[in-house]
C-alpha cells in the first residue's frame, strides 16, 4: 500500500556503541566528569555540590551535559512535531542507555501502536502496550513490549539499572507531542542518554478490527508483521488490506473479525453480518461499502466480537439517532 | 387508494426488473453502475443498499439517496 511518511529523531547525548564515546564517572580519574565523543547534551546526575560545585565539571564547562543535583527526580524531554497532524503514527522507538564507564545499551523498548493523531484525548503509551485500563509503562512495571529488532519481549521493570522511561504522547491539533523522561532514577554519578524515533505516515492505513489479546498477538509472528497491535481492537493498522485479510483467514478461521480498507473505504466482514457491526464503528469509519467475506456459522462468534469491541471502546458515547 | 389511473407504458421504459427488486445507481470508484438491490439497512446516520456484487459477495453499499 502506498504510504508517505516521515520520522522524527530525538537524541539526548550520543548513541553509538563505540568505545571512544563515553563519559568518565570514575571520581579518582583526572578526567572525571569529562565526556568523549558526545555531541549532544546528556543528563548527568551528581548531587555532591560540595566536592563538585555546579558548573565545575568538565562536561558542564564543555556544554555537553546537563547537570542535575537531585538523585530522586523526574526529568522529561518533549518532542513536538506539527507536521504530523492528521497522520497516523506507525511506530515509535525509544531507547535509552545509562553509563557507568562506557555508555552501553541497557534498556530498550519498541512500541508498535497506532492511534489517530486527531484524537483530542491524551493517550498514554500504555494504550499501545496493555490498554488504557492497565498501569502506565513507568509506574506499573507491566511494561513488557515486543522488540522486533531482537525478536524478544522486553520488560523495563526487569532492568536493574535503576531507571525507567515514562512516555506519553498528546495527539492534538498541534500535532504529535511526545514527552519522555527518566522516572525515579536514584543512581548518582550517572550519565543518561536517550534516543527516540517516531515514525508516522499518511494515506491508506488499512486496519484489522479484531480485539486480540496482547499475549495472543505476541504469539503470532504473521499477525505481528501484518498489523500493529492496539488495545481497542480498531486502530490496528497495517500496510495492505489483502495481506491483513489473508493472514486473518489463516490464523483465525473460526473467529469473527473485520478489515477496513481505507483506500477503497470498504469494510470487510468475516464471520459477521451487518447486524453485528456497531453504529459507533460505522460513524468512526464511515465505510462506503461493507462486504461479507463469510457469514457466521455460529452467531455466538459474531456476538463475542461485538461484545469485546464494545467493551474495549466503552468510552465512545452512543451516537444520537437522527430524526 | 388515490384513484389515479396507471401511467401509460412508455416505449422507452427500462428493462423489466425482477419482482420485488429495486434498481439503484451507485458510484463505484469513478464509475456509476446500476445494481439490483435486495434490501436496505440503516446503520447510524447512514443507509446502505444490499446486493450481490460482481465478486459474489453480499455487499452493502452506501445508499445514493
Amino acid at each position: 500500500m502506498p504510504f508517505t511518511g516521515n520520522y522524527m529523531r530525538f537524541a539526548l547525548g550520543t548513541w553509538d556503541n563505540k568505545w571512544e564515546t563515553y563519559c568518565q564517572t570514575n571520581t579518582s580519574a583526572s578526567d572525571y566528569g569529562t565526556c568523549y565523543g558526545v555531541f549532544q547534551k546528556l543528563y548527568f546526575i551528581q548531587s555532591d555540590t560540595t566536592t563538585y560545585p555546579v558548573g565545575s565539571l568538565p562536561c558542564e564547562q564543555a556544554g555537553n551535559c546537563i547537570r542535575f543535583t537531585i538523585a530522586d527526580w523526574y526529568y522529561t524531554f518533549t518532542i513536538v512535531d506539527n507536521s504530523s497532524v492528521n497522520k497516523q503514527i506507525l511506530l515509535y522507538f525509544v531507547r535509552s542507555k545509562h553509563h557507568t564507564n562506557v555508555i552501553t545499551l541497557n534498556c530498550g523498548s519498541f512500541f508498535v501502536g497506532t492511534e489517530s493523531i486527531v484524537n483530542p484525548s491524551n493517550v498514554s503509551v500504555s494504550d499501545f502496550i496493555r490498554g488504557p485500563v492497565r498501569a502506565r509503562l513507568a509506574t506499573g512495571g507491566r511494561c513488557d513490549v515486543y522488540d522486533p529488532i531482537t525478536n524478544s519481549v522486553f520488560n523495563i521493570a526487569n532492568q536493574t539499572v535503576g531507571y525507567r522511561i515514562n512516555m506519553e504522547y498528546y495527539p492534538n491539533a498541534l500535532g504529535l507531542k511526545i514527552i519522555g523522561g527518566f522516572f525515579n532514577a536514584t543512581r548518582n554519578n550517572t550519565f543518561y542518554a536517550v534516543i527516540a524515533f517516531i515514525a508516522y505516515a499518511s494515506e491508506a492505513s488499512p486496519s484489522l478490527i479484531m480485539p486480540v489479546d496482547y499475549n495472543e498477538y505476541l504469539a503470532y509472528n504473521e499477525l505481528r508483521k501484518t498489523v500493529g497491535w492496539s488495545f481497542d481492537g480498531v486502530n490496528q493498522l497495517g500496510w495492505n488490506a489483502s495481506d491483513i485479510i489473508n493472514t486473518a483467514r489463516e490464523l483465525f478461521p473460526d473467529r469473527a473479525w473485520a478489515v477496513y480498507d481505507d483506500n477503497q473505504n470498504i469494510l470487510y466482514l468475516y464471520n459477521l453480518t451487518m447486524d453485528y457491526v456497531p453504529d459507533w464503528l460505522i460513524e468512526k469509519l464511515t465505510p462506503t461499502a461493507m462486504k461479507v467475506l463469510k457469514a457466521p456459522a455460529d452467531v455466538a462468534v459474531a456476538k463475542a466480537w461485538l461484545d469485546l469491541l464494545n467493551e474495549r471502546n466503552a468510552q465512545i458515547p452512543p451516537q444520537a439517532e437522527l430524526p | 387508494m388515490s384513484g389515479r389511473l396507471p401511467a401509460p407504458e412508455s416505449p422507452m421504459a427500462p428493462p423489466v426488473q425482477p419482482p420485488g427488486k429495486k434498481r439503484v445507481r451507485i458510484r463505484k470508484g469513478r464509475k456509476w453502475v446500476d445494481v439490483d438491490v435486495d434490501g436496505e439497512v440503516k446503520k447510524g446516520r447512514f443507509k446502505y443498499v444490499k446486493f450481490v456484487d460482481d465478486d459474489g459477495l453480499d455487499t452493502y453499499w452506501i445508499s445514493p439517496e
